[in-house]
């Protein structure tokens, strides 16, 4: 069959086998194929295994015994099962009991909880059928008699009333517990982040809300109050101030939040809060202690007067009132009378008068006009005023310190219009202190250079009527003219009232003036003087060679022959004619003869002239000089002109930037050209101009 | 006991008696002797899963009657 050539070897075998493995012996289990033969024969165990080796179980077991293997297993010793036995089968069958035993477990576990719904079930349905009890509505009542039922009634309206009533005294209390009255004491102590000054005068009518604050962090510091609007410009501002740069170096250190520290614009912002200002509620809802009323207001005041600039430089500031000069558009020139001289020296002698006690007073009366005072003489900064002509430098200040005084009165008295009515609730005493705290003094670099100019400044001449000069021009041909120069030139013998000018002139052989620059050259009479003038401020070309000048002369001269001898030509013909008509040669003749004649004649003449004009011209050397002249009537030089030509030629300009740069040039050449014929001052006295001309890097001064 | 038939498929088969707690190292030992081989030298698989020698039979549920394939390394 299947096992044919199935090896196989007896259990006796195996266990002798097993035996001197090691092993223990098999088990048989009354020996399993051959149960029925189990007793009656081992023999018959060796026909039953295929190979016959196979002994019987007992043998097996002995000789497993010998072997050291425990004996094979039969169903005599499965009978009785020993506990301990650790076999596999003995396991197997603890496993199995165990398995069936949890079975078990589980089925009468099943059971029960059946058991247990189907008595819920029971007892839930017995519960939904049970009758209802009490009465129904449709069931009689109790008290049948209506009198009664209406006594009930009254008694039950009396509860419900009642009740009612507890209720809504109940609520009320319990509002009443949760809505305590808050009132301005509750606001005692609160923090309002604000500046009293922020809130301004709009204080009744703000609304202040909570302020947002740290949830972990802010254990020192309790509810602050502020404005939404407050905070919001606020931060606007610091916003805007940050953009605003600031220039990183403050050479003068006069920034009035630079508090001395150094390199603050690193200097980061660890605690925003600490800066921030506040003032503390009291009971009655107002500001509390901290900052007394007064004297904070006193403080802000304070503050304001000190932020006012004095500034010594008063020149500056904007109003007519303030400039010491006067505006050209308002200046009028007064006809010069004839006797200017007396008029001027009374009205010198009067300013006198007038200006030197108030000089003084003004000297007398504070700090800041003292300060001013040596300002202004410091400075002499001309100013030009027709009609009075100042011949003392101090007639000039002390009129310079009344005008700006005024001007310095009208500009204060129109800023702290406010400031003093808050002042008006303050002590005077206070307001004394905070006037008398120095106010800034601002020197900049102007002042500064000013000063260094003009330090001998007393010895020195005033270039004002020198101005004065330029600006009114005087005709060249009228000697008479008297103007302000002129007059001042014919009166050094007055000894007072010796125009400056007149100093000057007297000055003028010095090569290096006291101020270093060059002297300015007055215009006399006649275009030569004019002429000088020009040239020294280089409006006119300088460089004449002579011999061009020659050439011009002789030019002039032919011209002047060529104009004789035509008009010599001229009164010859008409000699000519006029013998010829007297001779009566005429009446003979026909018109036509009569014109033939004249054509003859006219012929003749002709060509005598042209004869006499060919003499003439046999010396004519002619200047050939080739100008060209742009759309502006500039000259052009000879590459201005080539290049214009060749525009011209090729029909078509430079470029919009070149042709832009051109028209500047223009316009500059003839800024300059004004500046220099008109402005009085006359630039010929910047130091820019004489050290260009004078060909060294600067100027030397005295 | 029980009998457990090892099959070569080069002719040789052979029902070795044996216990399920026996591990197959003995079994090879076992099997070694009865077909006359080193027992180092038989591998025994079913499949593809090679049993190995410190695991007894009854783990890897071989009963009575399970066949064998075997090997020889």
């Amino acid at each position: 069959m299947a096992n044919d050539n199935v090896e196989e070897i007896s259990i006796e075998e195996t266990n002798a086998l097993r035996a001197k493995l090691g092993l223990k012996p098999l088990r048989v289990t009354a020996p399993p194929p051959p149960p029925p033969t189990e007793s009656t024969a081992k023999s018959a165990a060796k026909t039953d295994s295929g190979d016959g080796e196979s002994i019987s179980i007992e043998e097996t077991n002995r000789l497993r015994i010998a072997m050291g293997l425990k004996p094979l297993k039969t169903e005599t010793t499965s009978s009785k099962v020993d506990e301990d036995d650790n076999s596999f089968d003995a396991q197997e069958r603890r496993a199995a009991e165990n398995w069936k035993k949890h079975q078990e477990d589980e089925e009468r576990k099943k059971r029960r909880l059946e058991i247990k719904e189907k008595l819920r079930k029971g007892q839930e349905r017995a519960e939904r059928e049970r009758k209802l009890e009490g009465k129904g509505l449709a069931d009689e009542s109790d008290d049948d008699d209506a009198k009664a039922w209406i006594k009930g009634a009254k008694k039950r309206q009396k509860k419900a009333l009642a009740q009612i009533e507890k209720d809504l005294r109940e609520r009320e209390e319990e509002e009443a517990r949760l809505r305590k009255d808050y009132t301005s004491k509750d606001l005692a102590g609160l923090k309002v982040g604000h500046d009293l000054g922020e809130l301004g005068e709009t204080i009744d009518g703000t609304v202040l809300t909570l302020k947002d604050s740290e949830i972990l962090g802010g254990d020192d510091e309790g509810d602050e109050l502020e404005n939404a609007g407050l905070v919001e410009r606020s931060k606007l501002k610091e916003r805007l101030d940050l953009k605003k740069r600031k220039p990183d170096y403050n050479p003068y250190g006069d920034d009035e939040d630079a508090d001395g520290e150094i390199l603050s614009k690193y200097d980061d912002e660890i605690d925003p809060n600490k800066k921030r200002k506040f003032f503390v509620l009291d009971d009655s809802g107002s500001m509390a202690a901290p900052p007394p009323k007064s004297i904070q207001r006193q403080q802000a005041i304070s503050e304001k007067l000190k932020k006012i600039p004095i500034s010594l430089d008063i020149m500056k500031p904007a109003g007519e009132e303030q400039s010491d000069y006067i505006d050209p558009s308002t200046i009028k020139v007064k006809k010069p009378k004839k006797k200017k001289a007396r008029t001027q020296r009374r009205v010198a002698e009067e300013d006198d008068d007038i200006f030197l006690p108030e000089d003084v007073a003004i000297n007398g009366s504070s700090n800041a006009g003292g300060a001013m005072d040596i300002d202004s003489t410091a400075e002499t900064k001309p100013k030009k005023v027709f009609e009075q002509s100042f011949v003392d430098d101090e007639d000039l200040s002390a009129a310079l310190t009344i005008q700006r005084r005024a001007a310095l009165k009208k500009q204060k008295a129109l800023k702290p219009e406010e400031l003093a009515k808050k002042l008006r609730e303050e002590a005077a005493d206070d307001m004394k202190v905070d006037e008398e705290e120095a106010p800034g003094l601002v020197i900049d670099e102007t002042t500064e250079f000013v000063g260094s100019l003009q330090l001998p400044v007393h010895t020195e001449r005033r270039p004002q009527a020198a101005a004065v000069k330029t600006e009114v021009k005087p005709e060249p041909d009228s000697p008479g003219a008297d103007s302000e120069g002129d007059v001042a030139m014919g009166s050094t013998d007055f000894g007072r009232s010796v125009s400056p000018q007149a100093e000057v002139k007297k000055e003028a052989p010095a090569e290096i003036t006291s101020t270093g620059l060059e002297e300015e050259v007055t215009i006399g009479v006649g275009v030569g003087s004019m002429l000088s003038m020009l040239r020294q401020r280089n409006l006119v070309d300088t460089a004449m060679d002579p011999e061009s000048h020659q050439k011009m002369q002789e030019k002039e001269a032919f011209l002047a022959k060529q104009r004789v001898a035509k008009a010599e030509a001229d009164t010859k013909a008409r000699a000519a004619r006029e013998r010829d008509r007297k001779s009566g040669k005429f009446d003979k003749m026909s018109a036509r003869e009569k014109e033939e004649y004249a054509r003859y004649e006219n012929k003749m003449r002709d060509t005598q002239e042209a004869r006499e004009s060919a003499a003439r011209f046999k010396d004519y050397k002619p200047d050939v000089k080739i100008e060209h002249k742009d759309e502006y009537g500039r000259t052009m030089n000879q590459k201005e002109a080539f290049k214009y030509l060749s525009h011209q030629f090729h029909g078509k300009g430079s470029g919009k930037q070149k042709t832009e740069k051109k028209l500047k040039k223009i316009e500059d050449d003839k800024k300059r050209m004004a500046a220099s014929s008109l402005n009085p001052e006359g630039l010929v006295g910047t130091i820019a101009d004489t050290a260009k001309k004078s060909r060294t890097a600067g100027v030397r001064l005295m | 006991m029980i009998e457990v038939t090892c099959n070569d498929r080069l002719g040789k088969k052979v029902k070795v008696k044996c216990e399920p707690d026996d591990t197959i190292g003995d079994f090879k030992k076992l099997l070694a002797a009865q077909i006359g081989t080193s027992p180092e030298k038989i591998v025994l698989k079913k499949w593809y899963t090679t049993f190995k020698d410190h695991i007894t039979l009854g783990d890897y549920e071989i009963g009575n009657g399970s066949s064998v394939e075997l090997y020889y390394s």
